[in-house]
């Protein structure tokens, strides 16, 4: 896989590539057992610093997601891919219901995003914190 | 492929470096530290010293006060490791041919890593026996980097790498440069007035300012420091509860304020916080001359015993 | 990898390139380390200077085994020129070139040391000058001992004495090297060659000077007496081969108690008789006459190019104490 680094959106490239990983854990793009492109490969494709990206890889250590093989490389250990998480599973079916119901009731674009990221903050608000607090401990 | 992240072994190490030409000091008091394994970036303005710094570090200036050890030993003894230099013009024989340049490389370089210097070489399809007078810029700086990194240098300094060159040739170039410098280890020391080039390039930072060092440090632990504050103004100025942290610089447009501070407790207050980019904490010391240096534990210079150092630095 | 492990590929071991086989040719060349950088980079203008000397050569070569004398004088000139050219063309611009397109800082910053740079250039360069003035000076030689029976040029002269023997090699290393210093010191490839244009022209005028007024001088000067009279038609003794009449205007006319006595005696008879009368009168016996005989020429030559030889090595100092620093 081949990390985007957005240079412009403020974002730290360390988180940037944990996001990506994550995302393509999610998404099946990376499954158990298969290699991270080496820090060298990141920064000849991206022009990362390659400290950068061994910084995300041993957050994404920590985290349980990934294992370095000495002389090996970086091996993805196991997938964040859910079941319940794809596109046609029952809970999929149920937000789709309630996104047409939100049109019908008048509601903008805006409106639902903003209805759903507050639902988010409410259910997840701990878990945030504790990943915000995660990442500070990073810096050296 | 270790981490090189650990503060343990330095790459460079500056002692009250002074350079003084005919027209005054370019360099005074010169202190900092540079860990090995680190991609640092040297920020400053135009004759703010930084071509002077680095050509002392390749032995091509002998300072005129203070001391540098490169990887321990004074620079250019048998001991300092391997250096490589790309100055500014990126000098090469123009009437010669690209074989002709790397063959160059390898007559003078004990080590010398052919494959390495050819396979960036054709990494950018660059013919090899045309001559260095007809190449592109970006062609040129390929060669002139491939001649830096068949040296298989320990320490790289370049002075602007890419400042003459495109967007696309500079990205490519860049790439190649980490890359090498992911696969062999090597501290790599840049210099640059383009803000935007050290993003995601640089993990370390050294800001050299009026001949002296204004900020020295790892990246991140920079900006973990400093915090960004913006609120309403309180009369003509900041708020007066803001006072107790040290500033480096603040700005005021209509009833807003902003200020970039270095916190030595929360800094809370009916303002909004927030971590300042890599780009507005430099843009803030080299706009502010006066404010406070800031040189983090890992890039002070240490008390040596080797014997050629003579002087001592008040960390 | 850390930077631990590329610092212990210090060590590595095999010769350098053997990494790129079956890539660029590695073409075993007879040159390597700074000399073939230092070859190759003025290549061109050692070949010109090899080539040229290898053409008057033969050309002289060819012009004495006809037994030829045309073409010696233009030749001799070419010679005296020598030294000039070599020290504007070859001197000036040997490092000038390099502080200009900033290629010394490339040089300087390989592994190689800038003494060893320095030594290098210098060294080839000395070579080449020595080569082609060595075969000249040789040629030249062999062709004025045929031009020589003629008596057109005593060995005393400029264009004799200076083109033949270790003369030419030492003054052609002398401009050549006071082009160099003069290269570091002013950093610019033009005014460098002008500069050094006026010091090598200098050179040949102070050094005919130099020749004529005291080099000469330190020669031992050999009398020839005779006691067999002096006839009317004033024939003089004839001299050795070569040998060089110093001072015509001495007296050469020598008394029976030694005194010497001008051209003037004895110049107002207008018969045979009368001058024999006058001369006895006069009690002249003979002629006396100065001369330096050509067995001292190699001898000056030697000595006359070692002071230029010495003012080379004290240019080479200046350039290795003063000039190696200032090579970037």
């Amino acid at each position: 896989m081949e990390f985007r680094i957005d240079r412009r959106n403020g974002v730290p490239a360390f988180q940037q590539i944990v996001q990506q990983t994550k995302q393509a854990l999610r998404l099946g793009v990376l499954v158990p057992g298969d290699r991270l492109p080496t820090a060298k490969d990141v920064a000849e494709v991206s022009a990362v610093n390659p400290n950068t990206t061994l910084k995300a890889y041993r957050e994404l250590e920590r985290e349980g997601l990934v294992e370095p093989r000495p002389g090996k490389g970086t091996f993805v250990r196991r997938t964040l891919a859910r079941p319940s998480a794809s596109t046609d599973s029952p809970l999929y079916g149920e937000l789709v219901a309630w996104v047409s119901r939100a049109a019908e009731a008048g509601l903008e674009q805006e409106d639902v995003a903003a209805l759903v990221a507050s639902a988010m903050e409410k259910q997840y608000a701990a878990g945030t914190e504790t990943a915000a607090t995660t990442t500070r401990s990073t810096g050296e | 492929m270790s981490n090189g992240m650990y503060a343990g072994d330095s790459a460079l190490e500056a002692h009250g470096l002074g350079m003084r030409y005919r027209r005054g000091w370019a360099l005074k008091d010169c202190s900092f530290r540079l860990p090995a394994g680190r991609i640092c970036g040297l920020v400053g303005p135009n004759g703010a010293g930084k071509t002077t710094l680095l050509s002392i570090m390749a032995h091509v200036l002998e300072p005129t006060e203070g001391t540098l050890s490169v990887f321990g030993a004074a620079p250019g003894s048998v001991d300092s490791g391997r250096t490589s230099f790309l100055t500014q013009e990126k000098p090469l024989f123009r009437g010669f041919s690209v074989a002709e340049t790397l063959r160059l490389g390898q007559e003078l370089n004990p080590g010398w890593d052919q494959r390495t210097a050819e396979d960036i070489v054709r990494a950018g399809d660059v013919p090899f026996d045309a001559k260095i007078g007809t190449l592109s810029g970006g062609q040129r700086t390929r060669v002139a980097l491939a001649l830096a990194l068949g040296k298989r240098p320990d320490l790289l300094l370049l002075d602007e790498p890419m400042s003459d060159l495109d967007p696309v040739a500079r990205k490519e170039l860049t790439g190649t440069l980490l890359a090498e410098a992911a696969e062999h280890g090597t501290t790599v020391l840049m210099s640059t007035h383009v803000l935007a080039e050290l993003e995601n390039v640089c993990d370390y930072l050294v800001v050299l300012s009026g001949g002296g060092v204004r900020l020295a440090g790892d990246v991140d632990e920079l900006l973990s420091v400093h915090t960004m504050v913006t609120g309403a103004k309180e009369g003509e100025d900041l708020p007066a509860s803001l006072a107790h942290h040290p500033l480096v610089e603040s700005r005021i447009s209509g009833r807003q304020f902003t200020a970039l501070i270095r916190p030595d407790s929360p800094a809370t207050g009916p303002w909004e916080t927030d971590k300042p980019s890599m780009e507005e904490l430099l843009l803030a010391y080299l706009r502010s001359p006066d404010a406070l240096p800031l040189i983090t534990p890992t890039a002070q210079a240490q008390d040596q015993d080797q014997a050629y150092n003579t002087r001592t630095v008040a960390a | 990898m850390s930077s631990l492990t590329s610092t212990s590929t210090t060590t590595k071991s095999g010769a350098p390139g053997t990494t790129g086989t079956g890539r660029l040719p590695q073409l075993r060349q007879p040159l390597s380390g700074m000399t073939w950088l230092v070859w190759r980079q003025h290549r061109a203008v050692f070949w010109t200077i090899l080539g040229a000397s290898a053409l008057a050569v033969a050309f002289i070569v060819f012009q004495r085994s006809q037994l030829h004398t045309a073409g010696y004088d233009p030749t001799s000139t070419g010679l005296r020129l020598m030294p000039i050219l070599l020290g504007v063309l070859l001197g000036a611009p040997l490092f000038t070139g390099d502080l200009e397109n900033g290629t010394a800082k490339l040089v300087v910053t390989q592994s190689m040391s800038r003494t060893r740079w320095l030594t290098t250039k210098l060294a080839l360069t000395a070579l080449v000058v020595v080569v082609s003035t060595v075969a000249l000076s040789v040629a030249f030689g062999w062709w004025w001992t045929l031009y020589d029976e003629s008596t057109a040029w005593e060995w005393t002269s400029g264009p004799t004495f200076n083109n033949t023997g270790p003369m030419p090699v030492a003054l052609a290393l002398f401009s050549v090297f006071g082009g160099v210093a003069i290269g570091v010191v002013l950093r610019r490839t033009l005014v460098a060659m002008v500069v050094t244009l006026g010091f090598t022209v200098v050179v040949q005028i102070v050094w005919s000077h130099f020749l004529a007024h005291f080099l000469l001088s330190l020669a031992n000067v050999v009398t020839i007496t005779t006691n067999k009279g002096v006839t009317f038609q004033h024939v003089m003794p004839t001299l050795p081969p070569g040998a060089h009449q110093v001072n015509w205007s001495n007296p050469p006319y020598i008394t029976s108690d030694g005194k010497l006595l001008g051209w003037g005696t004895c110049n107002e008879v207008q018969t045979e008789q009368a001058h024999e009368l006058c001369m006895k009168k006069a009690d002249v016996v003979g002629w006396s006459v100065d001369y330096l005989p050509i067995s001292q020429m190699n001898g000056l030559q030697w000595f006359g190019a070692s002071i230029l030889l010495a003012l080379t090595a004290a240019v080479t100092a200046f350039l290795f104490f003063w000039g190696r620093k200032r090579l970037v």
